[in-house]
């Protein structure tokens, strides 16, 4: 019974990991860009959720619904941001070293960071979400409510992604540049603007879910690198480029988390998950999805 | 008239910079109020005026330590005010040795930092491993008597050193730890944890950790559905920020404290405890809690050394400071051998139609404590 | 410009070993006139320290190819060895030291056997992972203290550390310059280029990679031994500080990667450019908030931010590459870049296109 409680909290908070790696291994795949500011943009996803909420409904718990609703203004602004940046900053180094585009974004995560933290302060924000009562009680493993909108929301956003990548010409378009981006601009792809349109999308995606994070947890300026970390592991995991591989793998390590806290004991959590990261680097590193790109043996 | 410097390294951003604020408040205010009162009279015959310098260490350690250096070695200060928070703290009393400054400090807890045979570092915090004593006191004095215990630790300096305290006094009370978990400082979730306290059936609930924790323990014990009689933290459930953030949630929880401001301690500076309570309120319009009154009780101590000294060097302010013993605000002010004071704490707890009350040790109680917890299905 | 920086570099390479020489000799002298502990000592020690950590960083990342996110890990070990040497088992810091230094290159060599398999980013993002998990376990286990660490009082004076710091760096510089003068050197660089080729050529790329990368260890792993006593405190975020890992690849991209002198000089100029911005406090007077003291200490990490950015984007080769583009410019045009035939103006002390070592 126990046991189950531990996974049910992973798979919960697993959908959240899962979305956010999403734009993770989509950048990487389509832009050929580790984005270390991938985190980064969770946290300001959150930001703009707590102060669109704030500014609507002023302190104090709200309803779901206006929760919600604070969702889409994240996707929107988050898009916004992750557009400009690829464009004007991430472009100069797209196709260069890949050690190259780490440091340059993890510069820009510095940046982010700092400011976030000049502006706002480092006092956690949350939204407080109105359930009553609070979690479902399925035979005696606790679902709690807000947790569970979060979930359902990350999964709404990961399979809209998806979805979008499978039947639409931009999502085709997409792809094929992550396939063969001289082949895609003789067809007459814009690869410049679909590049940009990528790391918008991903930065989109992370930013609806840090919306979701922000009603379940806490937005700190310093929360992202975490959850960069972590998409490292499942993108690893799950394969460059992939989403069903990032889905399967965000559940997993979320189940794999707080197992490792239920039974061991919290403290190991991430050195678990790290440790993960290496095993899988020297035994997968194709992960189960995904293709291999430059730099594998 | 001449001047003496008082300087130190705040946390004035970063995760802490709340509390940070409220110590440099009470240091700018009493500062304020000395010179306002003509200065110091130093033993040496002398008046001074006093000045504050303090710069932002966003709680960081290898900050902390680079700026109370330069302030020694570029602004020739010679007395240190300590920083906040017991992992900055810690290598901060590092430098005062070498430099052989005094450091008083009303931010750090740890009992390691009074355990390295360092002289130079006074602190005004009862040592963290009597954070939690005087709840576990509490709880044991309750009807029904609790017989086990849930202990949640943060992986910090601070936290685990009040967690060693906390266990030493459940078992001489005889009540079992069936739970005993340490979480790391970056982790926000506590549900898996919170589940293993319900699941083990324990009859009170104890968190070694600070306030971003203590709101997600109150909020996360009720989406768990944990019920236990009694649940407390070490730190951050007794400000007004937290009950904000916790909303209902928050009530029936308790929090120790060092100071109480409906107390009368006499004070040379601002006439007793209420009157240092009415000062802050009027110059910063808030409520002060212990932090505020430590950082004051900061400023006193040097001022009641400078009284007694016959010249301001270094040694002998700080052999003042070991050997004063006087009253303020704070209550009454004199440290042990090894720079720590011997105090205990007072538990207060959130009740629905009070508000945060007194409730323990029994002589000084303002309310009864309202023990057990209401279930989270009956609120 | 261009005939200044090949002049600068022919004298290098004509002069190089004297030029260490002098410089270890120069860099000796300020605790002598004056330069006591405190605040400017701290400064320059630290200096010091980053200039052999960057420079260690640059031998594996610049000049073998193998860009490491991980070297903190050693440093960190080091860190700890000697703190727990010292401190609980009351060693002696030198022996203490060179203990620091021996497990961190064994520690080198374990991991390389897993690591140094994986390429590019993939290798950056395993030397990530290495480090990340180095600072988990010593938040959790007894010996090292935990989350608190460990705090040393009684350490040797700051003037030690100085020249322990200095020696290494000197020392370092000397066996890097005496390296890329020889095969080794060559081969590293091979392996960068095309470690492809370098393998079909019948190289043994694992040894030399391995070689270089146990090296770069031991360099950081000693700077890691004294840094502990020096700060008299030690804890698992400061040891092992991703930061730190970035800023060591700024200062060697910015001094210009794969060569000596460039980590080293960025090194100097970036933590002392980050000191200085720390230490700037201007008393203004600002319209709506009256007089207040602007201090810079909270923008250091966004400068670090963009001077990486800015680097990256703009500045690849670094000040040192730089210097060698324009050198090889001003060749080219003195050799070569007339018109066919045309006599070109001669300068009999031009040196052939050998010794590119700086």
């Amino acid at each position: 019974m126990a046991v189950a409680q531990f996974v049910v909290n992973g798979l919960l908070v697993g959908a959240l990991f899962a979305s956010i790696a999403v734009g993770f291994a989509l950048i990487w795949g389509v832009v050929e860009i580790i984005n270390l500011a991938h985190g980064e943009m969770v946290m300001l996803g959150g930001y703009v959720s707590y102060w669109t909420v704030r500014s609507v409904a002023g302190e104090g718990a709200v309803s779901p619904v206006v929760a919600l609703a604070s969702v889409p203004v994240a996707l929107v602004v988050l898009f916004v941001v992750g557009y400009g940046l690829q464009r004007f900053v991430v472009s100069r180094v797209t196709g260069t070293d890949l050690f190259l585009t780490l440091l340059v974004t993890f510069g820009l995560s510095i940046v982010i960071q700092q400011l976030a933290l000049q502006a706002w302060s480092a006092d956690p924000r949350t939204v407080a979400v109105q359930f009553t009562p609070q979690s479902f009680d399925v035979g005696g493993v606790f679902v709690p409510k807000t947790k569970l909108l979060a979930f359902v929301g990350a999964i709404v956003l990961t399979v809209l992604l998806w979805a979008f990548l499978r039947y639409t010409r931009r999502g085709r378009a997409i792809r094929s540049v992550a396939q063969n981006p001289d082949a895609a601009a003789l067809l007459g792809i814009d690869v410049e603007h679909t590049r940009a349109l990528t790391f918008g999308l991903s930065s989109a995606i992370a930013g609806g879910t840090g919306a979701f994070i922000g009603m379940i947890l806490f937005v700190q300026p310093q929360m992202g690198l975490i959850y960069t970390l972590k998409s490292f592991v499942i993108v690893v995991f799950g394969g460059i480029g992939s989403v069903p591989g990032a889905l399967l793998g965000g559940l997993l390590l979320g189940s794999v988390e707080e197992l490792t806290a239920g039974l061991v004991s919290s403290q190991w959590t991430l050195a678990v998950s790290f440790g993960l990261l290496i095993v899988l680097l020297v035994v997968r590193p194709k992960g189960l999805f995904g293709r291999g790109v430059e730099g594998e043996p | 008239m001449q001047t003496i410097v008082l300087g130190g390294s705040m946390s004035l951003s970063g995760d802490n910079a709340d509390l940070g604020a409220l110590y440099r408040d009470s240091y700018q205010l009493t500062v304020d109020a000395v010179n306002e009162m003509g200065g110091v009279e130093a033993g040496d015959g002398n008046t001074y005026e006093l000045e504050l310098i303090i710069r932002d260490d966003e709680t960081d350690a290898a900050n902390s330590k680079s700026i109370y250096q330069e302030l020694i070695d570029q602004e020739g200060v010679d007395f240190l005010l300590g920083p906040y928070s017991s992992t900055v703290t810690l290598p901060a009393s590092a430098v005062a040795a070498q430099k052989q400054r005094p450091m008083v400090e009303g931010g750090g807890a740890s009992p390691k930092i009074f355990s390295q045979g360092n002289e130079w570092i006074f602190g005004l915090l009862p040592t963290a491993d009597k954070y939690a004593l005087s709840m576990v006191d509490m709880a044991a004095a309750q009807s029904p008597t609790p017989e086990s215990a849930g202990l949640l630790v943060q992986d910090d300096t601070f936290s685990t050193s009040a967690a060693e305290g906390t266990r030493d006094r459940l078992d001489e009370h005889g009540i079992e730890l069936v739970v005993d978990e340490t979480f790391p400082s970056e982790t926000s979730d506590l549900s898996t944890n919170l589940g293993k306290v319900r699941d083990a059936e324990a009859d009170i609930l104890i968190m070694c950790a600070h306030q971003k924790h203590a709101v997600i323990m109150a909020k996360q014990m009720e989406t768990q559905q944990v019920n236990v009689d009694m649940a407390g933290a070490t730190v951050g459930t007794l400000s007004d920020k937290f009950k904000e953030d916790a909303g209902a949630n928050g009530d029936y929880l308790y929090g120790p404290t060092s100071w109480d401001a409906g107390a009368s301690f006499e004070d040379p500076i601002f006439g007793d405890t209420q009157g240092f309570s009415q000062a802050i309120n009027d110059a910063y319009d808030y409520n002060p809690d212990y932090h505020n009154a430590a950082g004051a009780g900061v400023i006193e101590t040097y001022v009641n050394a400078f009284q007694n000294v016959d010249e301001l060097d270094p040694t002998k302010v700080r052999d003042a400071v070991r050997d004063g013993q006087f009253s303020s605000q704070y209550g009454e002010i004199t440290f042990l051998d090894n720079g720590a004071m011997d105090i205990s704490m007072l538990v207060k707890q959130w009740q629905p139609d009070t508000g945060k009350v007194l409730v323990w040790p029994e002589a000084v109680q303002q309310e009864q404590p309202i023990y057990p917890m209401p279930a989270w299905s009956e609120r | 410009m261009t005939r200044y920086a090949a002049g600068v570099l022919e004298f290098a390479d004509a002069h190089g070993w004297k030029i260490i020489a002098v410089l270890a000799v120069v860099g000796a002298l300020p605790p002598l006139f004056g330069l006591e502990g405190g605040f400017y000592m701290t400064v320059a020690t630290l200096t010091l320290m980053f200039g052999v950590l960057a420079l260690s960083w640059d031998l594996i990342g610049g000049q073998t190819g193998y860009p490491s996110f991980g070297q903190m890990g050693f440093f960190g070990l080091g860190a700890y060895t000697t703190a727990i040497l010292v401190k609980d088992q009351a060693v002696a810091f030198p022996v203490a030291f060179l203990v620091a230094g021996v497990l961190a290159t064994l520690a080198a060599g374990v991991v390389g056997l897993i690591v140094l398999r994986l390429r590019g980013g993939y290798f950056a993002i395993a030397t990530l992972g290495i480090l990340l998990v180095a600072q988990q376990v010593s938040r959790n286990l007894e010996v090292t203290g935990g989350s608190s660490g460990k705090i040393l009082l009684d350490v040797p004076p700051a003037t030690t550390f100085y020249y322990v710091l200095l020696g290494l760096l000197v020392a370092e510089v000397a066996v890097v310059y005496y390296l890329t003068g020889t095969r080794f050197g060559y081969v590293l660089n091979a392996i960068r280029d095309d470690e492809g080729k370098a393998t079909s050529m019948g190289v043994n790329t694992t040894y030399y990679k391995t070689a270089a990368w146990m090296l770069a260890a031991l360099f950081t792993g000693l700077a890691g031994g004294s840094w502990s006593l020096f700060n008299t405190f030690v804890d698992p975020n400061t040891a092992y500080n991703l930061s730190w890992n970035v800023e060591m690849i700024a200062m060697a991209l910015l001094g210009g990667t794969g060569t000596v002198a460039g980590p080293v000089l960025g090194a100097f100029g970036l933590h002392l450019t980050i000191v200085f911005i720390q230490s700037v406090s201007l008393d203004v007077t600002l319209p709506l908030l009256g007089p207040t003291t602007i201090n810079f200490a909270g923008w250091q990490l966004v400068l670090l931010g963009l001077v990486v950015i800015v680097t990256v984007v703009s500045y690849p080769q670094g000040f040192v590459g730089e210097l060698r583009e324009r050198a090889s410019a001003m060749e080219y045009y003195r050799h070569a870049g007339g018109a066919a035939g045309q006599e070109t103006s001669h300068d009999e002390t031009a040196s052939p296109d050998g010794g590119e070592r700086t």
